[in-house]
């Protein structure tokens, strides 16, 4: 693209490198804000700002935080005998979003992958131990990690470092979707879902 | 299943073209480069979703132009079902009976093709890598977990090497995820090896019989499975090759490595076996691989012959098309450069047959 102007070309070489933007929506974007008032765009760029230099991650688990440690982890009212380990912060929103969890987190910072250099040591799994060795009154680890090879992995490998302690190790169900027709689903997750299958309780729901 | 009905727009040396096709025996004839081998991809691009000579799609357009498509009525045991490849340089559309998939191996196995040509027999002589694939395509076909197995395999040996290599590079081997890795792929390379074996077991009667069929010779075929995987003390030697491992930042052991080796009385048939008899093999082979398919896909799949009377003697081209005209009970496309021996033999047949005569990419009347 050729800019008479220098200036928005180069806001929109900045915008367009975000991940999902492409040229023309950035274009899109800044052309929108040169329209507005100027204070629309003091607005967004001072709260972009403000987050990018405040926003730390938790020291208990390692979510995005505007203090030491976030609004989840000095909540008095979570169960703090239940910790569910993620992936990163969105994973917390979901599970958040569902209304159905009331322990905390702890978040990892991605999964296991030698080839893409992720080795155990990038990841906060050491602090997931340590946290574990100083806390004893957590009672159970829920897995909830994404259902590929890495998240696989990665679960495994917690699995085996946490032998050693009293825990009951959980992962989330996973397979077939709600509403999904039994005949459509591939044969990998349906055999997945199969071998591992739940006990049927009616009341549940 | 046969293809009753062909239409290319801009395929290869095709502008265009619509054809019948017979639901027996096709042959098509003409000189060398008129199109014959460029019509069998077309039908092999609509069975398996690619050409079978690996040509990139922006070379299956004819040159210059900004497409091409090509559109294939077929005949099932189930009704029909028409089949829409185009590809506009930039895009494919692959569409059944105007669907599209969410994955397009889904269509792998639906509409089964198998291709026999004069390069078979560089199988013979290429690397163990080529003949892996050969039996891995076909058994994938056979069994979605063996192909289900083969995927996780492949990454999960990218990953160990990652880790290998990262080690190499002076960090800590962390034991636990090297356990981790090694375990699941030593359930997998068992898993793996043990189908592996399984179903050349399955295949080898028919290679056997396809071959005597077509030699006059007392000669012995066979196909040998050679893994480490399978010996009593695999699971101690990958171990013990870890520092091996580590120096050349790849794994050495373990179904990737596993040979097929094609003998003949007893003999590799890639030292020992002439040029005849090769050919004769990798015929023999390629039959049984459509037999296998048949009997698992419960489909027939097309058979098409490319050019492989050239190098076969009189005697085995007669027992071929005599087999054809007899034992075949699917659909076959048949080239030969040289018409009148091919018309003289497919002739005085019970079965429906038409040549067409190719010239230029386009149909001569
Ligand atoms: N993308 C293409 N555009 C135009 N012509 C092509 C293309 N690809 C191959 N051809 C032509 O097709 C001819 C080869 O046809 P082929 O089917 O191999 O002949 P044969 O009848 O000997 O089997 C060659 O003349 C080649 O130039
Ligand atoms: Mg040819
Ligand atoms: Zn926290």
């Amino acid at each position: 693209m050729n800019f008479p102007s220098r200036l928005v070309e180069e806001a929109v070489a900045e915008v367009s490198k975000l991940p999902g933007i492409g040229k023309k929506t950035a274009l899109r974007l800044v052309l929108h804000l040169l329209k507005q008032e100027s204070y629309v765009t003091e607005l967004l760029s001072g709260a972009l700002l403000k987050a990018r230099l405040n926003v730390r991650s938790c020291a208990d688990c390692h979510c995005l935080s505007d203090e030491e440690k976030c609004t989840i982890c000095i909540n008095p009212r979570r169960d703090s005998q239940t910790l569910c380990v993620v992936e990163d912060t969105r994973d917390i929103l979901a599970i958040e979003n569902t209304g159905q969890y009331f322990g905390k987190y702890h978040v990892l910072g991605g999964v296991i992958s030698p080839m893409e250099r992720i080795g155990p040591d990038k990841l906060k799994i050491d602090s997931l131990l340590e946290k574990i060795e100083k806390n004893k009154d957590i009672r159970e680890v829920i897995l909830a990690l994404s259902p590929t090879l890495e998240g696989d992995t990665t679960a495994f490998y917690i699995t085996k470092k946490l032998r050693a302690y009293p825990l009951k190790i959980s992962t989330i169900a996973r397979g077939i979707p709600f509403g999904g027709e039994l005949e459509y689903m591939d044969e990998i997750t349906l055999g997945r879902s199969i071998t591992t299958r739940t006990l049927f309780d009616p009341k549940e729901d | 299943m046969y293809l009753e009905k062909l239409s290319l727009l801009y395929f290869k040396n095709y502008s265009s073209l619509d054809i019948r096709f017979s639901p027996d025996i096709n042959l098509l004839t003409g000189l060398n480069g008129s199109g014959k081998t460029n019509l069998l991809d077309a039908i092999f691009c609509l069975c398996l979703t690619k050409s079978f000579l690996n040509t990139p799609e922006t070379q299956l357009m004819t040159l210059q132009a900004p497409y091409f498509s090509i559109h294939g009525n077929f005949m099932g045991e189930r009704g029909e079902h028409i089949i829409q490849y185009n590809y506009d340089g930039r895009k494919k559309s692959f569409l059944v009976d105007k669907q599209s998939y969410t994955r397009l191996s889904e269509h792998i196995g639906k509409f089964p093709a198998i291709v026999l040509t004069p390069y078979d027999t560089d199988m013979i002589r290429d690397g163990s890598e080529d003949r892996r694939k050969f039996f891995d395509t076909l058994f994938s076909q056979a069994d979605a977990v063996y192909l289900h197995q083969l995927m996780r395999y492949q990454h999960f040996l990218k990953q160990r090497n990652g880790l290998l290599k990262a080690v190499s590079e002076g960090a800590r081997l962390d034991y636990v995820l090297l356990e981790t890795y090694d375990a699941t792929l030593l359930e997998l390379n068992t898993a793996i090896s043990y189908t592996r074996s399984k179903l050349l077991q399955q295949l080898l009667p028919d290679v056997f019989s396809f071959y005597s069929l077509l030699s006059p010779e007392e000669e012995q075929p066979s196909i040998l499975y050679l893994t480490e995987v399978l010996s009593a003390d695999f699971a101690q030697a990958f171990e013990q090759n870890l520092k091996k491992d580590i120096l050349l930042q790849r794994t050495g052991m373990g179904i990737h490595k596993d040979d097929f080796s094609f003998l003949l009385n007893d003999k590799p048939i890639k030292q020992y076996g002439s040029q005849g008899q090769q050919k004769t093999f990798m015929i023999a082979l390629k039959l049984a691989q459509y037999t296998f398919l048949k009997k698992i896909l419960q489909r027939r799949p097309i058979l098409m012959m490319d050019d492989i009377f050239d190098k076969l003697d009189d005697v085995r081209i007669e027992k071929l098309i005599e087999w054809v005209k007899r034992d075949l009970d699917g659909q076959i496309f048949i080239t030969d450069a040289r018409p009148e021996r091919s018309t003289a033999i497919v002739g005085h047949s019970s079965k429906d047959f038409r040549i067409f005569n190719i010239h230029h990419g386009s149909l001569l009347p």
